[in-house]
């Protein structure tokens, strides 16, 4: 019974944090931004296991995890304003070439940002070539050319 | 054939199910949520969570001595409690009611004492000592997540009841 209740708390504790961190955090990933990412999974694994290191703890641990992940996934299907909460909605960032500079502010992305996802994703130089900028539900930047 | 709902097609041309309000709500909440982050961490540091800090502990004062006690613990990591013994002669004891056991596994007690007693109160350390004051320091593990009240007694005077928080 420990096994599965460390691990659901662990997951939803991890939920709520990250979802109240911002998506910013997961969005433009710094290299101190992965050094925090793998401090935060280590101090989970503690959490997780205890002083329990057996095969038999491991195992009901990591069904714990995939089982409240596939039924998350189904109750996200049932109920879509539970996708809402907990895979959040994208956000358009730029609409027709032009900047919204509150979600920009809000979501922490600068302009610089959207760029380097311009460059790296659709080889653009320019603001003035971007049609859409969305920070997608999952996290990232995607960018539309204009036509 | 499955039917899917396609998200609807904005005046922009964006086929997109962007959620705006739901999406300020949320910074919104974000931004408190940092505050309580904050918080936690201050709370943290000045040991409103145990593990040190001036708010994990409390020196509470009994018949016979002082007995520093973890005020908040959190489960299955090291804490500490120190009974100071006042100034006196003769042998030296300290009583932990059964409720204490039950919540705290004892890694070792730093004198050892030279007999323990089981007694119906509970188990009675007894301290063969010189006079002055005598300081010992016991390493407690707590065991489960729980709000335990344990009553502790020095030298046989009276019993104070004492409570630890323990955090999961």
């Amino acid at each position: 019974m420990d096994s599965v209740l460390r691990g659901a708390a662990i997951y939803v504790i991890l939920l709520v944090i990250l979802r109240l961190s911002g998506r910013r955090t997961t969005a433009q990933m710094t290299p101190f931004d992965f050094v925090l990412l793998l401090i935060v999974a280590e101090t989970t694994q503690q959490a997780l296991l205890g002083d329990d290191f057996s095969i038999t703890n491991a195992t009901i641990l990591i069904i714990t995890l995939f089982t409240i992940d596939i039924v998350l996934s189904y109750v996200k299907q049932w109920l879509p304003r539970a996708a809402l909460w907990i895979d959040g909605t994208p956000t358009v960032l730029i609409c027709n070439g032009k900047p919204d500079p509150r979600a920009l502010a809000r979501a922490r992305i600068s302009i610089e940002d959207v760029l380097a996802t311009a460059r790296e994703q659709q080889g653009l130089e320019r603001l003035d070539q971007i049609k859409f900028a969305i920070l997608e539900a999952g996290s990232g930047i995607s960018v539309v050319p204009k036509g | 054939m499955q039917q899917f709902d396609e998200p609807a097609t904005r005046p922009d041309g964006l086929q997109l199910d962007e959620n705006r309000s739901y999406q300020e709500t949320l910074w919104t909440v974000e931004r408190w949520a940092w505050l309580v982050f904050i918080a936690i961490t201050f709370a943290a540091a000045l040991g409103a969570t145990g593990a040190g800090g001036p708010f994990s502990h409390r020196l509470a004062v009994l018949e016979g001595g002082q007995v520093d006690h973890p005020r908040i613990a959190r489960w299955e990591a090291s804490e500490e409690m120190a009974v100071h013994f006042a100034a006196g002669s003769g042998p030296r004891t300290l009583m932990l009611s059964p409720a204490f056991a039950q919540s705290f596994q004892i890694e070792d007690v730093q004198p050892e004492p030279d007999r323990v007693e089981a007694t119906p109160d509970g188990q009675v350390m007894h301290f063969d000592t010189a006079g002055g004051p005598v300081q010992v320091i016991i390493h407690l593990r707590p065991q489960s997540p729980s709000l335990a009240t344990y009553r502790v007694n020095l030298n046989g005077g009276a019993a104070q009841s004492l409570s630890t928080l323990i955090l999961p």
